[in-house]
C-alpha cells in the first residue's frame, strides 16, 4: 500500500535537493557587483521611477496603486520597501536589494523594484527593449 | 454510497480545506522566500484525490479557490491561486496514476513543486518579468519540507476516511 514513505520517495527527494543546490551554488557565482546601478519602480507594469543607485543618495517616496500604496527608501545604495497596505507584507520582507537582477515584488499592489547593472547589461540589449 | 452522501462528504472536504487555507494564513512562519507556505490545504486535495477520484478532487480545488476570494482573499491572489491549484492537481492526479511506486509524500512533494513552478509562471506573465524564476530553487527545497508534511498528514487523512466510509457502507 502507499501508506509509507519508500525508497523512491528518499530518491526523489534527493535529486529534488542536489539538482536545487547545483542551481543555487552556479546561480550565485556570477553576481559580482560593477557599474553604475540603476533601481527601475514600476506600478503595474508602467514605469513610475528611475533611480540611480549612489553611496550618498538617499530619497523616500510613496508609490499609489488602485489597491494601495508602498513606500519605498532608498539610502546608501540599497533600496527597501518602508511601508505597504497590504495585509502579508511579503514586500516588506523580501529586505534591502543592492546589487543587479535583484527585485522586490508587491503582488497585491502591482509593484515592482528591480535594479539593473548598467555595465553588465551593456551589450545585452534585449534586456532594455521592454 | 448514494450519490447525496457522496456530495455531502466533498461538501465536507471543501469546507475543511476552506478553513484549512484560512488559518494557515494565521500561522507566523520564519520568512524565507515569498510566497513560501505550509500548503495546508493540499492534505485535503490529496486525500480526496486518492479516496474519491481525479475529478472529485479537482472539483473541490475550484470550489475551494472560487469560496477563498470571497471570503478572504482578492481576486489578483484568486488567479494565483486557481492556476497553481489546477495545475498541481493535475499534476498529482498524473503521478499517482502512472508512478505507482511513489507513495504520497513524494506525489505532494512533485504537486508542490508544480504549484510553486505555475505560481511563479504566472507571477512571470503579470509582472512581464522572467526574473521571478530566480525563486525557483530555493522555492522547491521549502516546499520538500511541506510537501514531505502534507504527505506524512494526508496518509493520516486517507486511513480515516477510508474507516469512516467502510463504516458508512455496512450501515446503509
Amino acid at each position: 500500500m502507499k501508506n509509507k514513505i519508500n525508497k523512491y520517495d528518499i530518491g526523489l527527494i534527493l535529486i529534488i535537493i542536489v539538482i536545487n543546490v547545483m542551481i543555487l551554488v552556479f546561480g550565485s557565482m556570477n553576481t559580482a557587483d560593477k557599474g553604475k546601478k540603476i533601481a527601475y519602480v514600476y506600478s503595474n507594469n508602467q514605469l513610475v521611477g528611475e533611480y540611480t543607485l549612489t553611496e550618498d543618495y538617499k530619497t523616500e517616496f510613496k508609490v499609489e496603486s488602485g489597491s494601495g500604496y508602498n513606500v519605498i527608501h532608498i539610502e546608501g545604495g540599497k533600496v527597501w520597501v518602508q511601508d505597504a497596505s497590504c495585509p502579508d507584507k511579503v514586500c516588506l520582507h523580501q529586505g534591502k536589494i543592492s546589487s543587479d537582477g535583484e527585485f522586490i515584488a508587491c503582488l497585491p499592489n502591482g509593484l515592482m523594484i528591480t535594479i539593473v547593472d548598467n555595465e553588465k547589461n551593456e551589450n545585452d540589449s534585449d534586456i532594455m527593449t521592454k | 454510497m448514494n450519490k447525496l452522501q457522496k456530495y455531502v462528504f466533498l461538501s465536507l472536504l471543501t469546507a475543511g480545506a476552506l478553513i484549512l487555507n484560512i488559518i494557515e494564513g494565521m500561522i507566523p512562519l520564519p520568512y524565507i522566500a515569498p510566497g513560501a507556505k505550509l500548503g495546508l490545504s493540499n492534505i485535503v486535495t490529496l486525500s480526496a484525490m486518492v479516496v474519491f477520484g481525479f475529478k472529485d478532487a479537482l472539483m473541490i480545488v475550484v470550489i475551494r479557490c472560487i469560496l477563498l476570494m470571497l471570503v478572504a482573499t482578492n481576486p489578483i491572489t484568486f488567479i494565483y491561486s486557481i492556476v497553481s491549484g489546477i495545475v498541481s492537481t493535475i499534476v498529482m492526479g498524473a503521478v499517482l496514476k502512472y508512478f505507482k511506486k511513489l507513495s504520497l509524500i513524494g506525489v505532494s512533494v512533485l504537486g508542490a513543486m508544480a504549484h510553486n513552478a505555475s505560481q511563479i509562471t504566472v507571477a512571470a506573465i503579470i509582472f512581464e518579468n522572467a526574473n521571478m524564476y530566480y525563486y525557483m530553487p530555493i522555492l522547491s527545497l521549502v516546499s520538500i519540507f511541506t510537501g514531505c508534511f502534507v504527505g506524512f498528514a494526508s496518509i493520516f487523512v486517507t486511513d480515516n476516511l477510508n474507516k469512516t466510509l467502510l463504516k458508512l457502507r455496512r450501515e446503509v
